[in-house]
């Protein structure tokens, strides 16, 4: 009954008036989305890169609590035992980590 | 049945018309009240969210604090740091007026590292305390920022003030943004890691511990937290001077650089200038790392540490050299990323040049500018 109304309208208002309520409401569910995403707060994966004082071995490893620049943490070089120390300490967003 | 339906029809048209001539007149006579309502809802949902942030920050914190105090009642002495305030100096009269803002803000600095080490009853590092009230000042901030969108947000509804609301609608997102970098900010500060701003201390401190430089001479405690080096490289005499690390903290550079040159001055040794470098925020759109040279002090905060040196490189007619390394915001006060760190060669090569073509005559200040965190 209602679809054969439908069917007999000569102009298309009420479809363009359910159009626009469908699409207003697309907006908002997406903008609701949006402000969900913006709340989740990712913590950076924080990596450490140390070298080697006799042959500049390069490592990379996870940060510990208690690095900073230059310390000795007692890491060994894998390739000829010397002492390593901490070049720099940077972060990394999860997203760029599982890219590479 | 035809016709039936054909008047249904038309009964129908009708009715949508009336609606839509209701629709205008709604818009005409409302339009502007359910814009206020809505950006009542959305003003009120970052309110939220931002609620949230800060008493994540709030709990974090606390959480580290009680790691090392066995108070009892830490949640009152807590809420006294996180409310206190600063009142700056009276500015009718300018004259002096580095002074007295000098004054205030060392009262408050040594207050408030006073009070937290007071809340900790065990023995730990002097750099841990440090982190610590870093953290605390990274929660104040947290607190100030959603208490002053609330103040805005309350005004607004209260006196439905359209324009205030409006004004809080267009900048509640960036705010937002802040202080989800606040947050973050607690983070680092927590491990210790190094953030952005700590590239102008990073950068002098592999200049000095590079394999052509040749420490002569360290001065611990300088000035209050501030450390200064005497160093060697291509033949030319470098007095650097940094924050002392590695727990978080930005010293007195003005001071330091000040103090320096008058003992040079005392000695008759030539100084060729002052090289500073600092990070500096980027415009969006610019590369993060990507390092700048140009003239002047480089060195933010609230302006008496700058005062000091442009007045001490003026005085003596020394050319005052800035490097800048930029980054946004967030990036400056989050654990460093990988491009930043990546701009300590090229900054110490840009030294090299300086220091080669530019700066030839006599010895060299070279001074890190920036929070040391993670760095000694
Ligand atoms: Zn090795």
């Amino acid at each position: 009954m209602i679809t054969k109304l439908v069917l007999q309208f000569d102009n298309f208002e009420l479809l363009i008036l359910f159009a626009v309520a469908i699409i207003f409401f697309l907006i908002l569910l997406t903008d609701i989305k949006k402000q969900g995403r913006r709340m989740t707060l990712v913590n950076p994966e924080i990596k450490v890169q140390l070298l080697c004082e006799e042959c500049g071995f390069k490592e990379i490893r996870d940060f510990k609590e208690g690095d900073y620049i230059s310390k000795k943490p007692g890491d060994k070089c894998e390739k000829c035992g010397g002492d390593m120390y901490i070049d720099i300490i940077y972060s990394i967003s999860k997203q760029e980590g599982a890219r590479q | 049945m035809v016709s039936n339906t054909l008047q249904l029809a038309d009964e129908f048209n009708i009715i949508i018309q009336t609606l839509y001539i209701l629709l205008f007149v709604v818009l005409i006579f409302f339009g502007q009240r359910i814009q206020f309502h809505l950006s009542l809802m959305e003003v009120g949902g970052i309110l939220r969210q931002l609620l949230h942030l800060r008493n994540a920050a709030v709990k974090m914190t606390m959480d580290e604090l009680k790691k090392y105090s066995s108070e009892k009642d830490i949640n009152s002495k807590f809420e006294r740091l996180l409310n206190s305030f600063m009142i700056m100096p009276e500015a009718v009269d300018p004259a002096g007026i580095v002074k007295k803002i000098e004054h205030i803000v060392n009262t408050r600095e040594t207050r408030f590292l006073d009070d937290v080490r007071r809340l900790i009853s065990q023995d730990i590092e002097e750099s841990k305390i440090r982190n610590l009230s870093n953290m605390v000042e990274a929660t104040m901030a947290l607190n100030i920022i959603y208490k002053i969108i609330q103040h805005y947000y309350l005004l607004a509804k209260k006196t439905k003030n359209f324009f205030v609301m409006a004004q809080l609608q267009m900048i509640a997102p960036l705010i937002f943004n802040e202080a989800k970098s606040y947050l973050q900010a607690l983070n680092a500060f927590k491990l210790g890691t190094p953030i952005g701003d700590t590239i102008g201390p990073l950068i002098v401190h592999k200049f000095m511990n590079h394999q052509e430089t040749k420490i002569l001479e360290h001065k611990k405690d300088y000035v209050k937290d501030t450390d200064l080096y005497k160093v060697e490289r291509n033949g030319r005499i470098f007095y650097i001077i940094k924050a002392s690390g590695p727990g978080g903290n930005v010293g007195k550079p003005g001071e330091a650089i000040k103090k320096v040159i008058n003992s040079l001055k005392k000695r008759n040794e030539k100084i060729a200038g002052i090289i500073m470098i600092d990070a500096a925020l980027k415009l969006e759109g610019e590369k993060t790392g990507e390092v700048a040279e140009g003239v002047g002090a480089a060195i933010g905060g609230i302006g008496v540490e700058k005062f000091k040196i442009e007045e001490i490189a003026t005085k003596n007619k020394l050319p005052l050299y800035a490097i800048i390394i930029k980054q946004s915001l967030m990036e400056a006060i989050t654990t460093m990323k990988k491009e930043i760190a990546d701009s300590v060669s090229d900054a110490i090569s840009r030294i090299d040049r300086i220091s080669r073509e530019e700066l030839v005559d006599g010895c060299i200040i070279l001074a890190g500018i920036g929070n040391t965190i993670g760095v000694p």
